[in-house]
C-alpha cells in the first residue's frame, strides 16, 4: 500500500474515530469494548457483560445507561431457562461506531487487510 | 494522543474483547452439541416409532420426512454459533493483519470441499439407486469438515470436546459408509444404531465438558 496515498484516508479515520471516542459516551474503553462484544455475539445478557467486562453491577449499568443515552445500543427482553432476562444489542448508530473502529485499525496497521 | 499510542491503545482493546469472546463461544458450542445431540436423540426415536407402525416405501419418506424437520429445527436453533465464531475470526485476523490472505484460502477450500460433496452425493445416488438415501453419507463427511472449521475459526486453541465433536462425526461417517457394504439389513440397522448412539453419547458429553469449562475463558483475558 502507497503510504502517502493512505495518510490522508488514515487521518481522517482517526479523526473520525477520535471525535466519536472523544464524545462523553464513548470516552471510557470499556465502553468500546462492550460495542465490540455486542457486535460480535449479536445480543448479550447484562449478567453475560458482567462476565466479559469484569465490571461491578453499578459500574456496568452505568456505562451501558449512557451508551443507551446516545442512542448506541438498545435493551429488550428475551427468554432463558432461568425465566425472563434484558438482553443488549447494537442500534444502526453502535454499528456504525463499531465499523469506524475496524476501519481505523486496519487503516492503522497498513491497510493490508 | 500520537498515532502508534492510539493505534496501539485501539488495538488493545480489540484484543481484550476477542480473548474474552473464548467464553462465550465455549458456551455456544456447548449449547450447539446440546441441540444436535437432542436433535440426532429425536431422529434415532422417530425412526423406532415410525417403523414400529408404517413399513416400507411410506415408512421411509416419513421418517426422511421428520429427520428433515427435526434437523431444519435444529439447524435454525444453532446457527447463532457459527455467525458469532466468523465475526470473532474475522476481527482476529485484521487485528493480525492477515484478513484477505486468510479469507480467500478459507473461501476457496469450502467451495472445493462442497463442490465434492455434491458430485460424491450425485454419484452415490447414480451407482446405487435402490439406496439413494446413501447419498446423505458424503454430507456427514462435510458437515465434520464444517465443524472443524468453524471450530478453528472460533479457537486459537481447539478445546477438547472440539475435537471429540469431528472425531465422532467422522466415526459416525464412516460407520455409515460402511453399511454400504453390509450383507443384511439387519446388520445395517444395527451399525447404524450403534454408531447414532456413539453419536449423540459423545456429544452430549461435549456439550456438558464445554459448558463446565466455559468459565475459564475469563481466566485468560
Amino acid at each position: 500500500m502507497d503510504d502517502q496515498r493512505m495518510r490522508p484516508d488514515l487521518n481522517r479515520e482517526i479523526a473520525n474515530l477520535a471525535r466519536r471516542l472523544s464524545d462523553d459516551a464513548m470516552k471510557s474503553s470499556m465502553r468500546l469494548l462492550i460495542i465490540i462484544s455486542l457486535y460480535l455475539n449479536d445480543r448479550l445478557s447484562f449478567s453475560d457483560l458482567l462476565d466479559l467486562t469484569g465490571l461491578g453491577k453499578g459500574s456496568l449499568a452505568n456505562h451501558l445507561n449512557k451508551l443507551t443515552e446516545k442512542g448506541l445500543i438498545r435493551s429488550g427482553f428475551a427468554f432463558s431457562l432461568k425465566g425472563p432476562i434484558t438482553v443488549y444489542s447494537l442500534t444502526e448508530e453502535g454499528k456504525k461506531v463499531y465499523t469506524d473502529y475496524v476501519d481505523a485499525i486496519i487503516k492503522m496497521k497498513g491497510g493490508k487487510n | 494522543m500520537n498515532d502508534p499510542e492510539y493505534a496501539g491503545k485501539l488495538d488493545e482493546i480489540a484484543r481484550i474483547a476477542v480473548r474474552r469472546q473464548y467464553y462465550i463461544l465455549r458456551r455456544s458450542w456447548g449449547i450447539y452439541y446440546a441441540i444436535w445431540a437432542s436433535g440426532f436423540t429425536f431422529m434415532l426415536l422417530a425412526s423406532m416409532i415410525v417403523f414400529t407402525f408404517v413399513s416400507g416405501l411410506k415408512g421411509y419418506l416419513i421418517l426422511l420426512s421428520l429427520i428433515f424437520f427435526i434437523a431444519l429445527i435444529s439447524g435454525y436453533l444453532s446457527r447463532r454459533v457459527f455467525r458469532i465464531a466468523v465475526r470473532t475470526e474475522d476481527l482476529r485476523r485484521m487485528l493480525d493483519n492477515e484478513y484477505l490472505t486468510w479469507s480467500r484460502k478459507y473461501t476457496v477450500y469450502y467451495w472445493i470441499i462442497f463442490v465434492l460433496t455434491l458430485a460424491s452425493a450425485a454419484l452415490l445416488g447414480y451407482l446405487m439407486p435402490r439406496y439413494s438415501y446413501y447419498s446423505a453419507v458424503p454430507f456427514l463427511y462435510f458437515i465434520s469438515y464444517y465443524v472443524y472449521s468453524h471450530l478453528r475459526r472460533s479457537f486459537e486453541g481447539i478445546p477438547p470436546e472440539g475435537y471429540v465433536s469431528v472425531l465422532s462425526m467422522l466415526a459416525f461417517a464412516i460407520a455409515i459408509t460402511s453399511t454400504m457394504f453390509a450383507a443384511s439389513s439387519y446388520l445395517r440397522g444395527m451399525m447404524t444404531l450403534i454408531s447414532l448412539t456413539g453419536l449423540i453419547i459423545s456429544w452430549f458429553w461435549c456439550s456438558i465438558y464445554a459448558l463446565y469449562h466455559a468459565r475459564e475463558g475469563l481466566e485468560i483475558g
